[in-house]
């Protein structure tokens, strides 16, 4: 049992105030899951890891997958995780984030991984969350994951390369690494990596490291699911300044809870079923609709038709027993605290509970969240349990529309504004009324609550433009 | 090297630099006079303070490194990220860097410990930017990547005051 987590903050020189560093081992425990998964739903055996005896900073990973199919590329990624787990080499896995630099004080930007002995550092938020991109072998470039770049420094370690550039080679044992690297991207589906090309890789790709929760639900970071939410982030999200601000909360916030909610669901089957039908599919489902809305937003029966019909294919939402639906409201419900009953009446499995309760706990400091992911879903599933089996369409489609007209111009203000110039925030308004603000009334309220919010001088210098684009 | 002529087509001006939301950032203003696009190094490559004198070196380039200031570590090196700017045309790159900066520093015994570097005690920043009229493209004939990339482009420098008073 040699891969070693390192989990206590490690103290640093020079800087007593400002405390020790912070090692991540959450993460990093999560994207051994991802590895162990090896592109499939299945985590074989149960990985687990116990605070190491003889160095409580540390904690020892224990996997045993049992016998491996060897033939499969997700078999040799298994069975190459286990020789690790079981190697006479030691590994220490260290977390780093924005803020670390190597010894010459080149960035993560830089160099996302490396070694030192038996320590390995990665990045684990793979360039700030804007992800990576190396060759792949067809020439294009191709993203790739934290779990990937774990893998291929683990892969060097396995393979007793020696630390550091002086050895002279560095080529052949870069090719090894993505050698190592290649049987993951393999595994997952994906464009291998050309280890002909290995120096050319940089920050920058649009695909990757998305959404955590939604690639352990839905088993791959590559899943259809997954996929639906990087075109949301990258092409909806991310192409406005005021978009790109609300990224960076969403972002923050979700890393105080996303790693814990996946610990969970990584060890029980039943609780990562629920959270792929009560959170992950509902939530792309409620994205497609709101899509709808703002494209359409007189189009009541058909805005109802698209709610109450299955946007995805083969969805299994669709098929869920109607109290099964139900129990997904409340678990929803729960989570913002607004039901009246509790998740503990709904004979729950124990860690969809402790997930109800992690995220709950969370979310009382995580207002942007609520309003991006919580709000929607609500409405959505409210509106598919109310309507569910009538033939009321058009009624459902009006509940959503009302819901959708009271989430929107609710986006939380107070973090948002003050990083923007009058300049940024005029523009993005100005592109966001046409493509998510398209609605007059809700394109009013919001303005109301952006001329509130601004102190008398900003107001006034942008109120004419305001009215001028339609939001006062 | 670029001659005389392509140094003095291209320009750098610092437009804000000052500590915000836990961060630096610094603003630049990169101007392209000539009749060629040009491909600019977009974030820092590397993050240098030097205490005593309070200058922070942000360097978007790669000159300067050599493989022996790093002991140990560090297998696996990037291409810069580059934004291209067409003829006659200007961009601003925007720079974010943590004020608390935590630096691997490595033992001979493959032992380490890590630095603390608190940024807000910086008083100047100096801004490297290495920029050419095309890519990089590394050289397979030549491992030395670290190499290769130092000696991409031409470098342009800048020094700038932190403006402490307009921080927020």
């Amino acid at each position: 049992m040699t891969i070693q987590i390192r989990t206590a903050p490690y103290e640093r020189v020079g800087g007593d105030h400002l405390g020790p560093f912070e090692v991540h081992p959450d993460l990093v425990q999560m994207h051994l899951g991802v590895i162990a998964m090896s592109g499939t739903e299945d985590l074989p055996g149960s990985m687990n890891t116990d605070t190491d005896p003889a160095d409580p900073d540390y904690l020892l990973l224990e996997w045993d997958p049992g016998p491996q199919d060897t033939t499969t590329a997700s078999g040799q990624v298994r069975q190459l995780l286990k020789d690790m787990v079981d190697s006479s080499r030691d590994f220490k896995l260290f977390g780093v984030g924005p803020g670390f630099v190597w010894s010459d004080g080149s960035t993560l930007r830089d160099g996302a991984g490396g070694a030192l002995g038996s320590f390995l550092f990665y990045d684990v938020e793979n360039c700030e969350g804007d992800g990576r991109w190396v060759r792949g072998v067809n020439g294009e470039e191709v993203c790739t994951s934290s779990a990937g770049i774990l893998f291929h420094e683990m892969g060097h370690r396995h393979l007793g390369h020696p630390s550091g550039f002086s050895s002279e080679d560095t080529d052949n044992d870069e090719r090894a690494a993505v050698g190592v690297e290649n049987l993951l991207r393999t595994a997952q589906g994906l464009v291998e990596r050309d280890p002909d090309h290995w120096p050319e890789s940089s920050c920058g790709c649009p695909g990757s490291d998305c959404c955590i929760v939604a690639s352990v639900a839905s088993g791959s970071p590559y899943s259809s699911e997954v996929h639906a939410l990087r075109f949301l982030r990258d092409y909806i999200l991310r192409t406005t300044v005021l978009g790109r601000h609300l990224f960076d909360m969403l972002h923050s916030e979700y890393y105080s809870f996303s790693v814990s909610v996946c610990r969970i669901m990584l060890l029980s089957p039943e609780a990562k079923t629920n959270v792929q039908n009560w959170l992950v599919i509902p939530l792309i489902q409620s994205y497609e609709a709101a899509r709808r809305y703002a494209c359409f937003p007189e189009d009541i029966a058909g805005l109802g038709k698209q709610v109450m019909e299955n946007s995805l294919p083969d969805s299994p939402v669709e098929s869920l027993e109607h109290a099964d639906l139900e129990k997904g409201l409340l678990f929803i419900e729960a989570l913002l605290e607004r039901s009246p009953s509790t998740v503990q009446n709904c004979a729950l499995d124990a860690s969809t509970i402790e997930i109800c309760d992690t995220l709950k706990t969370h979310l009382r400091n995580c207002p942007h969240i609520t309003w991006a992911i919580i709000e929607p879903l609500l409405a959505y599933v409210e509106t598919k349990v109310q309507f569910r089996g009538t033939a009321q369409i058009e009624d459902a489609g009006l509940f959503f529309k009302q819901r959708m007209e009271t989430w929107l111009p609710a986006i939380p203000l107070r973090y948002l504004l003050p990083k923007m110039s009058d300049t940024d925030l005029l523009e993005s308004l100005s592109r966001l009324s046409e493509s998510v603000f398209t609605s007059s009334d809700v394109r009013k309220q919001l303005g109301i609550r952006i001329s509130d919010t601004l102190s008398s001088h900003k107001r006034d210098a942008i109120t004419g433009r305001l009215r001028d684009m339609g939001y006062l | 090297m670029k001659t005389e002529s392509f140094r003095e087509n291209v320009s750098l001006q610092v437009q804000k630099c000052a500590f915000s939301d836990g961060q630096l950032q610094v603003d630049l203003m990169l101007s392209n006079n000539g009749d060629t696009a040009i491909f600019a190094i977009s974030s820092p490559r590397r993050i240098e303070f030097d205490q005593g004198s309070g200058v922070l070196h942000l360097w978007l380039s790669d000159e300067g490194r050599k493989r022996e200031q790093m002991p140990g570590v560090v297998r696996e090196i990037s291409s810069p990220p580059k934004k291209a700017l067409k003829p006659r045309e200007h961009m601003v790159l925007n720079i974010h860097v943590p004020v608390d900066i935590t630096r691997l520093v490595p033992h001979d015994d493959q032992t380490f410990h890590l630095e603390a570097i608190d940024l807000t005690k910086a008083e100047h920043v100096e801004i490297h930017c290495n920029v050419d009229d095309k890519p990089f493209y590394a050289d397979k004939k030549e491992t030395d990547i670290t190499k290769q990339l130092a000696h991409w482009g031409t470098r342009l420098d800048i020094k700038a005051n932190i403006d402490r008073k307009n921080a927020y």
